[in-house]
């Protein structure tokens, strides 16, 4: 799809209330209903073992396959291995024909969606029936699932009694329970008078050739049992070795996907049960078909990077804790496959053209990361799919541009950022923000402010700070990262006055460049590489304790990503993993150096702040308790606002392509601020600063936003 | 039947919007059927032969109050009724769910082709959790051909997300617990 197709597609999308408000309010409620279901369950450990079952899985998967097909035919089923869609698609086609099949009723298959199998059976005469209760309201509809688990979350209960009411010929009125009775009465008849029943399998378990199905509804249950053949398509990755293997399934897939404890049914099916036969209308063997379905999945587990997409259980709480997908949904974020794990599967079962899309949607923010229950670093293999597709396609010409031409050359950089400042006064307007951007860039400061970039560098600042250090403890480095350096220089100064004040004096290695990481997260990992060398090679040589970056991004990037971008040129990496050992990000060497009793005016109280938590502060350097210490030790009474480690939408040059969607993130995260009552916001990275400052100010809000190390210098006072 | 499995037991149906009964013998087993059978006008009753059925009289109790029976064995056509009622193997405490090997066709319509089921289940057959349910039926180390877990009522959000019970399945689980030891609970403690 184009890039304005799908633009106009999130604009739809943003702009449907009914979609806006029923994902919203999931998303809202979904995460404490989730902890709830998981209390007094160790969640880590489950995922552990999952991750544990899938792997072993993967390893052995020919085997597994194989022995899942002697078990399963043994009691009376037949095993068809489908390399492709196709294959699978003719296979079901030559058993309907044979058997005459007039009817065929679904419970729903994400497998059966990806091989397009209703459109294929249909255009070939037979009536295929979802029963799946939110499938077939938009089987009837003609659209596609707006959710992963509920499918037509979208309409509302006039919407579907209108639709009902056509469909049917008879009036149905807009009441829940009526409307579901109603469903109930017509379904049943399809059930009854259908000659085939399709649907997926949850597990499928090869010592004993069991598959597993967990519905709610009870329709899966019907599927395979009132129609005399069943067929059951069942993806590879979906083999666990052991019949004991499914406890730990059922223990994380009912809680990730619904937060429920048990889904109503789970039904263990182990080959041909009996069935009433309709022809003879006596008690026969059921036709009992297994379609396991490779489409590219081979393909995936052969991938050294993309494999672990392998461990996925399609639960979609990747999805129900996503910012974009909240927003968007299903229409927008989704081919067949949904979300960030989605753009991974449909690169493989579709194709990476797909992907594209997809995977721009993806914020990096790691929120699922902590939710996946098979234990994916899904935004790792998004911004592998995303540096894939670049080799492919490259980069848009400026994007490329300023990260090839410009920011890798630091002079070249430098003095271009410096030819700005003199340019940008006609939109600063004297303020230290942007509020308008002409034209094309318009969107960019629509819903928030965008800083100024500052007169004098920090690099120049820095020259001119008199350090007085009474007994020097050492030297610590400081890496400014390009915001401090050029749009917020107080930061530093604010870092380089605390590290005095501890009796560290800071030095700034002049070579340093931008860390790498907004070239890397846009695909292009060569200009990260380049970057990485230039700062390598600048901090190398210091003889410092630490090397301290006041930008989690960037911190993230020094201490982790560094060393993995040279796994083929061990000088670098050995000297990157040297780097990455100093590597910390302030608001950790704060609280190890503790700002304690030289920070807090005797006995009294500073006042209030709230504290928003950067997504790469918690979720790659695990950092969430530090800066609350370090607050309360300066004298702060910290108020928790609501989704306080909720993206504040920026993520990085996301807000630039997708602003549409930055912006309704950075709302609710406004309001969740404004809901404490507090009028100082902490925060620990400059670019959720520049976000939160640049929403506060359009709001005219009296609350400011500081990063903890300005909150701290201030304290001193 | 132990006293914290069955009360865990029957908390966790009550939360899935099942419904508990508890009874001491059989007859007080036939006489909550009967209960149950009239508050419907001569509904049409599914039963699934099992001894626990056969000795409590299911049968003819149905036809009492006003019931018309089906012996589900299948090798008939499948046809719809309003009650299913059928023995249950195994109950879990920790999430409230009823196990069968439902293997036999009858037993597997009469829970899900109803608008109501009535599931018995004998209270030491109560387990701790899922597990156990799964060593219980791999001991042979060949599982059934069809294993039904039934947690509560069948439900859908499907529509506004609003939970709405009995789509495709019940609408109604009535489970009775028979507990003929009378071990484990007040009740059965005063007897003593």
């Amino acid at each position: 799809m184009a890039k304005k197709e799908f633009k106009s597609q999130i604009k739809k999308a943003l702009d449907d209330p009914l979609l806006r408000n029923a994902l919203g309010r999931f998303g809202e409620t979904y995460p404490q209903s989730r902890e709830n279901i998981f209390e007094g369950v160790s969640f880590p450990e489950l995922r552990e073992k999952m991750k544990a079952v899938k792997i072993e899985a993967l390893s052995q998967i020919d085997e597994l396959a194989a022995g899942f097909k002697e078990q399963a035919e043994a009691r009376g089923a037949v095993v068809f291995p489908a390399k492709t869609g196709e294959e699978a698609l003719q296979y079901i086609w030559e058993l309907a024909q044979k058997h005459r099949v007039k009817t065929i009723v679904k419970s729903k298959s994400m497998a059966s969606e990806e091989i397009h199998l209703n459109k294929f059976l249909i255009d070939r005469g037979v009536e295929v029936v979802e029963t799946d209760l939110g499938e077939w309201i938009i089987q009837q509809a003609g659209q596609k699932p707006s959710h992963m688990v509920m499918p037509a979350i979208h309409m509302s209960k006039e919407q579907v009694a209108e639709l009902f009411t056509k469909s049917l010929g008879k009036e149905v009125p807009a009441e829940i329970p009526k409307l579901v009775k109603v469903a109930r009465g017509e379904l049943r008849r399809k059930f009854l008078a259908a000659e085939m029943g399709i649907s997926g399998a949850n597990i499928a378990v090869a010592e004993t050739g069991t598959m597993v199905i967990f519905t709610n509804e009870g329709n899966g249950r019907l599927t395979a049992t009132l129609p005399p053949i069943h067929v059951v398509l069942v993806g590879y990755e979906k083999l666990v070795p052991r019949f004991s293997d499914i406890d730990n399934v059922a223990q994380l897939l009912p809680r990730s996907a619904t937060a429920q404890n048990i889904t109503s049914y789970i039904t263990m099916i182990t080959g041909a049960v009996p069935t009433y036969q309709r022809e003879t209308g006596e008690l026969g063997k059921k036709e009992l078909h297994i379609i396991l379905l490779d489409n590219g999945r081979f393909d995936l587990a052969k991938d050294s990077v993309f494999r672990e997409a392998y461990q996925c259980l399609r639960c979609g709480a990747c999805l129900n804790v996503c910012p974009a997908y909240q927003l968007v949904g299903g229409h927008v974020y989704g081919h067949i496959y949904c979300g960030g794990i989605g753009s991974i599967l449909t690169a493989f079962f579709h194709s990476y053209s797909d992907a594209d899309n997809l995977q721009s949607l993806c914020m990096q923010c790691r929120r699922c990361v902590e939710t996946c229950p098979g234990g994916i670093d899904i935004p790792k293999l998004v911004f592998e799919l995303r540096r894939r597709l670049t080799e492919k396609r490259n980069l848009p010409f400026t994007q490329r541009f300023i990260f090839q031409q410009v920011l890798s050359n630091r002079r070249r950089f430098h003095s271009a950022l410096r030819i700005a400042v003199k340019v940008q006064s006609p939109l600063t307007k004297g303020t230290p923000y942007i509020r308008h951007l002409p034209l094309l860039f318009s969107p960019l400061t629509e819903f928030r402010s965008l800083p100024a970039l500052a007169r004098k560098p920090f690099r120049d600042c820095f020259k001119e700070m008199e350090q007085k250090v009474k007994k020097p403890k050492g030297d610590i480095a400081f890496f400014a990262g390009c915001m401090i350096d050029f749009v917020y220089p107080e930061i530093g100064e604010a870092v380089v006055q605390f590290l005095n004040k501890k009796g560290f004096k800071a030095v700034f290695p002049e070579e340093q460049n931008c860390c790498g990481a907004p070239a890397a997260y846009s695909g292009d990992l060569e200009t990260g590489k380049e970057l990485a060398r230039q700062n390598i090679e600048a901090f190398f040589s210091t003889e410092v304790k630490y090397i301290v970056s006041a930008c989690p991004t960037c911190t993230d990037f020094l201490a982790k990503k560094y060393a993995e971008m040279f796994p083929d040129e061990p000088e670098w990496r050995e000297k990157a993993e040297a780097i990455a050992k100093k590597t910390i990000d302030f608001v950790k060497l704060a609280s190890i150096l503790g700002t304690g009793k030289q920070t807090k005016p005797r006995g009294k109280k500073k006042g209030q702040v709230t504290y928003h938590t950067s997504c790469h502060l918690k979720r790659t350097m695990e950092i969430y308790d530090e800066p609350r210490k370090v607050l309360k030790e300066a004298g702060f009474d910290v108020i928790e606002m609501k989704e306080t480690d909720n993206c504040c939408g920026l993520a990085g040059s996301y807000a630039v392509k997708f602003p549409e969607i930055s912006a309704p993130i950075l709302e609710r995260k406004l309001n969740n601020i404004e809901e404490t009552g507090v009028d100082l916001v902490a925060v620990d990275c400059p670019g959720c600063l520049l976000q939160l400052r640049g929403g506060l100010d359009k709001r005219n809000s009296r609350i400011k936003a500081k990063h903890t190390a300005q909150i701290l210098a201030e304290g001193r006072a | 039947m132990n006293r914290k499995l069955w009360n865990q037991f029957k908390e966790r149906v009550l939360n899935l919007s099942g419904e508990v009964l508890y009874a001491e013998d059989k007859k007080e087993v036939g006489e909550l059927i009967s209960r149950l059978i009239s508050q419907y006008p001569n509904p049409m009753v599914g039963v699934a032969v099992s001894p626990l059925i056969e000795e409590s009289g299911v049968v003819e109790l149905v036809e009492k109050s006003g019931g018309i029976i089906d012996r589900i064995s299948g090798g008939e056509p499948v046809r719809e009724f309003k009650i299913g009622i059928s023995e249950m193997d195994l109950g879990i405490a920790q999430t409230g769910s009823l196990v069968q090997d439902a293997t036999d066709l009858g037993k597997r319509l009469v829970s899900m082709l109803p608008e109501i089921h009535i599931a018995l289940l004998r209270g030491e057959n109560i387990v701790p959790c899922l597990q156990d349910a799964l060593d219980h039926f791999y001991r042979k180390g060949i599982p059934p051909g069809y294993i039904a877990f039934i947690s509560g009522p069948s439900r859908t959000a499907d529509i506004e997300r609003v939970l709405t019970i009995g789509v495709h399945g019940p609408e109604r689980l009535v489970v009775i617990v028979l507990n003929e030891r009378g071990e484990g609970t007040k009740r059965g403690k005063k007897r003593v």
